[in-house]
């Protein structure tokens, strides 16, 4: 089992350095353990999460790809579809059948097919656009929906503390 | 109840009654024929017809359902069966569907392809996109869309997924692709007997939870499926482990309360909405702050112990303006805070109607309980009776009668308090609360002669017997939808 999910882990690896996507860097913590990788993530351009860079883990099951592997950011988020603890919650990190949020049946769900790669990319586009139907953060979906004036200021704060800046 | 009729005259095998379980003792149904004949004009509101089938009744009835829709609509035995699940195995609802095009809907529910890509032939050597390993093509499989994987890959990738509960929603692995993977398909990729077997269940039991007319007996371990034409909320006895369900909702039967009110109901007792209520009800916002302030003592000079304001209980004022006159607080009526009293007398109230409910639907909940307890004793004393040779163990069976229809009176009973507290106040509901308080009466009346048996006759049990069955019939003709 685990000796699939390797090969699959390193070539995965290996595809993302050759031709990383823009915006997006991630490989193994150390290349002894190939299951718990960390990657940086670049928030996209004209969005308010724009200059930011933040910083997460991605900790991959034995039996991957046929499960998925589960993402946390490791700075201070405040978006709608990342738990305050930094868990992201997105529709192809869920399995079909396992629905915490009540997605629609059409949004994409993981599947042995998909990759690290589009995770990320999947990510970033979250980071554009949250989905404050599904929310994993009641308050930031709530200020998303109602004050978004004031959500991308904290958005702003976000991008400043993941620099370094800020208190 | 509609089924086993016969059942009920016979005597002789009654040795389940001996244990008092629960379930036992309200599924039982032995004093039906002391009932009197119900009025034909009017129909007994609690009358359903539905029927109990063993797993494999039920599949050959679905099989049955599949082939006939394979016949009537031309199609192969899968497209049937996913096209029945679909529309909750209604027929002419699916015939609604299929009159118009039955290929795009094929397409839309995953059996049949789109576009079917060609097939890449000439490569010797291909390799599977999951576990990027070579594999000969002959070793790579797909479905209809031709996305193709390796034989070990699909299995793990169906073995996982059903772990998790999934069975007729496999699909293909691609992404975005949704063609539906067919039985035959994946057990061709499941060696292990356990996995296959769990496959086979699980597709049985999709069937089962989409089917309009099939529901899976809730008792547990139970594998009776409930059959019936029309499906209503009426009373399903389970032939083989007892329970009693609600077809509608599978939850405890529970007439004359309806299946959504029973929910809000239940749910009402199991959440903590009532201690939000407790709190406005025994506590004061600080007048300043408005941090929630519970009394614990008897002094009415309060010190908020957030903002430390000081401020009067009794008038919510500041308790400078008190001085030492605490005792002449004449504040109170110059300055009332109506806004806030009026919430929290009305939330008081709120908590009390609560209250009374939920205490009467517990109190039955629990006598329920020990007459099961009283159940048990009359069974022993029919046994000494008997030994003593004071009459024949038949010259009993009117006791476990009369406990048997005194359980069936108090469960509905207890099902009355959630319809009463979602009743609306008027005319209706004091006609019902007029005939739940003459049940209840006559219930407790033949409760405490059950208990004194032996100084009551015969007939004056019976008797109590057939008012009390009379008045949960009375009220269940007014309040029970047939």
């Amino acid at each position: 089992m685990a000796g699939s999910a390797l090969r699959r882990l390193m070539a995965e690896y290996k595809q993302l350095t050759v031709n990383p996507p823009e915006g997006i860097v991630a490989g193994p913590v150390n290349e002894e353990n190939f299951f718990e990788w960390e990657a940086l993530i670049v928030g996209p351009e004209g969005t308010c999460f724009e200059g930011g860079v933040f910083p997460a883990e991605i900790i991959f099951p034995t039996d991957y790809p046929l499960t998925p592997p589960k993402m946390k950011f490791k700075c201070e988020m405040f978006h709608p579809n990342i738990y305050s603890d930094g868990r992201v919650c997105i529709s192809i990190l869920h399995a079909p059948g396992d629905d915490p949020m009540g997605y629609e049946s059409s949004a994409e769900r993981w599947s042995p097919v998909q990759s690290v790669e589009k995770i990320l990319l999947s990510v970033v586009s979250m980071l554009a656009e949250p989905n404050a139907e599904s929310g994993a953060n009641v308050d930031a979906s709530k200020m998303w929906r109602d004050e978004r004036e004031l959500f991308y200021k904290r958005a702003k704060e976000i991008v400043k503390k993941s620099l370094g800046y800020g208190s | 109840m509609a089924q086993s009729l016969e059942e009920d005259y016979i005597y002789s095998d009654d040795d389940d009654d001996d244990d008092a379980d629960p379930n036992d003792y309200y599924g039982d149904e032995c004093m039906e024929e002391d009932q009197e004949p119900v009025d034909e004009r009017e129909p007994d509101p609690e009358h359903f017809d539905f029927k109990c089938l063993t797993v494999s009744e039920a599949k050959n009835f679905l099989d049955k359902q599949v082939q006939e829709t394979c016949g009537k609509l031309k199609v192969d035995k899968r497209s049937a069966q996913v096209l029945l699940m679909a529309h909750g195995w209604i027929f002419s609802e699916l015939e609604k569907r299929t009159e118009q095009d039955i290929s795009n809907l094929l397409i839309e529910k995953g059996v049949r392809a789109r576009n079917i890509p060609q097939v890449r032939k000439g490569g010797y050597v291909s390799s599977c996109s999951v576990c990027l390993q070579r594999k000969q093509p002959s070793d790579l499989k797909g479905l209809l869309c031709s996305h193709s994987f390796c034989k070990e890959c699909w299995s793990k990738h169906f073995e996982t997924l059903i772990n998790n509960g999934i069975a007729t929603d496999l699909q293909c692995m691609a992404s975005d692709c949704h063609i539906g993977a067919p039985e035959e398909f994946v057990l061709s990729f499941l060696e292990e007997d356990s996995h296959r077997q769990k496959y086979q269940k699980f597709v049985f039991r999709d069937y089962i939870k989409s089917h309009y007319n099939l529901r899976f007996c809730p008792g547990a371990d139970c594998s009776i499926v409930a059959y019936s034409e029309k499906p209503q909320s009426k009373r399903v006895d389970c032939i083989q482990c007892k329970t009693s369900f609600c077809f509608n909702c599978c939850g405890a039967y529970h007439a004359p309360t309806d299946c959504e009110t029973v929910k809000k109901w239940l749910m009402k007792c199991a959440d903590d909405s009532e201690t939000a209520n407790y709190i406005s009800a025994n506590t004061k916002d600080c007048p300043k702050c408005h941090a929630c302030i519970e009394k614990n003592g008897g002094c009415n000079h309060m010190q908020c112990s957030r903002c430390k304001y000081d401020f009067c209980w009794v008038c919510m004022g500041d308790w400078k303006s008190h001085g030492t006159e605490y005792y002449e607080c004449s504040r109170y009526k110059e300055n009332p805070n109506i806004v806030n009293e009026n919430a929290q007398v009305k939330a008081r109230e709120a908590l009390k109607k609560y209250l009374f409910y939920h205490g009467r639907w517990e109190n039955h909940a629990k006598s329920l309980q020990l007459e099961a307890v009283t159940l048990a004793n009359i069974n022993k004393r029919i046994q000494e009776k008997v030994m003593k040779n004071e009459g024949t163990w038949i010259d009993w069976q009117y006791l476990l009668n009369a406990a048997s229809l005194l359980a069936k009176c108090r469960y509905s009973l207890q099902y009355t308090y959630p319809y009463a507290y979602y009743l609306e106040s008027g005319a209706r509901k004091r006609l019902f609360e007029y005939q739940q308080a003459q049940l209840e009466a006559e219930i407790e009346n033949l409760s405490w002669k059950i208990e004194r048996a032996e100084k009551y006759q015969r007939g004056d049990l019976e008797n109590q017997m057939a008012v009390a069955e009379k008045r949960r019939q009375t009220l269940f003709k007014d309040f029970f939808p047939t």
